[in-house]
């Protein structure tokens, strides 16, 4: 009976020390039954097997039982041939799968609450945080409402990216900053556009920062600029090919965005279509441009466009826009906002 | 958890260290002893052990074959070759031998010990007794 437990027991073991040792361990166990009589001292013998077990299983897994498997013969076949010793020459031992398992599951969730943090502590998802804050949501959240706004924020951030919105905040005055690196292609980022000029539109000032914006498609500058009427105006456009991109569309959601004063920084490194954006907002008095002149340097649309249009000049070109406010780039940030704040307090 | 555990890169290059008796686990020094002075089968190495501890340490079967195939992977102890006429009880009862690897291993282990000794002396640690 108790060598039929044993037995058992000894399964737990890997296969390669029952395959070597088996026979040995019950034989082993044969002669202390043999010797080890009475209750008391059967007794010590299981406690002994129990405490054994808790001992040996750990150590009988971190053995090798590799013993066959030695260089010599190996070499010995492989003899005058560069080549790697293979590592597969041995089994996986189920100790190193459980360790690797438990690395991989420890070093993902690590991760996971790495990248969580870096999100929440971006700059630009204050803006998202506020956003959110205004719907009551920020008091008590409860963990599924975390989860949720923290996917919508990182969804949210990882679109805005992409289009190009390199930062999206809310200043001190609520005051609403936008950089731009680029204006993007409107047919795939054409609602994150009109999402952000829909939120702008409750601030009660706005900067555009194009300090490092090179440009962009025609169409977006056009309907970016539409969002600050609140009627169609008039769109110089050199370069257009139907009468439809002379004239601004305003947002079809509506906004407030409309009478709010609005800034546009700018730097010799503003190039094309963000020239283009500064030079007409700033002709119709609708944007004050705040920084150096832009580069004015020559950009024709992307594409087989170029060619055909190359000589169509835009007034800009050559001599850039000319800012309202003269001031060193680096500056021109904290002069926008002050100039931001006085036009806020004048209404 | 060490992460030297793993990746067992032993089977590479047998002129490892040797890993998994370092530090040496006190079973497998009192194995290496309980065969200093005569070749023993399993059972019989069990009986020594606990003979030269006082009946401290009863090595379990699990506990004494895995250190036995330890001592087996480094080379410590060997297996000797059943006898032509030896009987399939006996051929169960495999019987190990000391290697000079193993003997070197059990002279640096007991060498390891005996200094601690010498400072446990220094430090009066036994308070009069004699040691």
């Amino acid at each position: 009976m108790s060598e039929w437990i044993y037995s058992f027991l000894l399964r737990l073991y890997p296969a390669q020390f029952r395959e070597r040792f088996e026979g040995e361990a019950l034989q082993l166990l044969r002669d202390r039954l043999g010797e080890e009589r009475g209750a008391l001292r059967r007794l010590r013998l299981w406690m002994d097997l129990f405490a054994d077990m808790a001992l040996g299983l750990p150590q009988a897994y971190r053995n090798s039982y590799a013993l066959e498997a030695t260089a010599p013969g190996w070499a010995a076949a492989h003899a005058g041939f560069p080549a790697f010793r293979m590592l597969e020459q041995e089994p996986l031992r189920p100790s190193s799968v459980a360790l690797g398992s438990m690395v991989a599951t420890g070093t993902l969730a690590l991760f996971v609450f790495v990248m969580g943090h870096v999100a929440a502590y971006h700059p630009s998802s204050n803006f998202l945080e506020r956003l959110n804050a205004a719907a009551g949501s920020e008091r008590n959240p409860d963990a599924q409402a975390v989860a949720e706004r923290l996917e919508r924020q990182l969804g949210a951030l990882s679109r805005q990216q992409e289009c190009s919105f390199e930062k999206l905040e809310l200043h001190p005055g609520n005051i609403g900053y936008v950089k731009l690196r680029w204006f993007a292609n409107p047919a795939l980022c054409g609602d994150v556009a009109e999402a952000v000029m829909s939120r702008l539109g409750q601030t009660d000032a706005v900067i555009f920062d194009l300090r490092d914006t090179r440009g962009g498609y025609p169409e977006m500058v056009r309907m970016m600029a539409g969002a600050l009427f609140d009627h169609p105006v008039e769109w110089y456009n050199p370069r257009a090919t139907s009468p439809a991109e002379l004239k601004t569309v305003p947002l079809t959601s509506g906004n407030g965005l409309a009478s709010k004063p609005v800034f546009i920084l700018t730097s010799s490194n503003t190039f094309s279509g963000a020239e283009h954006f500064a030079y007409n907002l700033k002709t119709m008095k609708r944007a004050t441009i705040v920084g150096e002149t832009t580069s004015g340097a020559s950009h024709g649309p992307p594409g087989a466009q170029a060619a055909r249009q190359a000589d169509v000049k835009p007034v800009w070109e050559g001599t850039g826009v000319q800012p309202d406010v003269h001031v060193d780039a680096d500056h021109a940030l904290a002069v926008a906002e002050k100039l931001a704040l006085d036009a806020i307090q004048k209404k | 958890m060490q992460l030297q555990s793993l990746i067992d890169i032993s089977i590479i290059d047998g002129a490892m260290p040797k890993r998994k008796l370092n530090p040496l686990p006190s079973a497998a020094f009192q194995i290496l002893l309980s065969l200093a002075d005569s070749d023993l089968h399993g059972y019989a190495i069990m009986r020594q052990v606990e003979e030269q501890t006082n009946g401290r340490m009863r090595l379990g079967p699990g506990t004494l074959y895995s250190s036995i195939q330890a001592l087996l992977e480094e080379g410590c102890i060997e297996e000797l070759e059943p006898g032509a006429d030896a009987s399939a009880e006996e051929e169960r009862r495999r019987v190990y031998r000391l290697t000079t690897a193993g003997r070197k291993l059990a002279r640096a282990e007991a060498g390891r010990l005996a200094d601690l000794l010498r400072v446990a002396r220094v430090k009066k640690v036994f308070k009069g007794d004699y040691v």
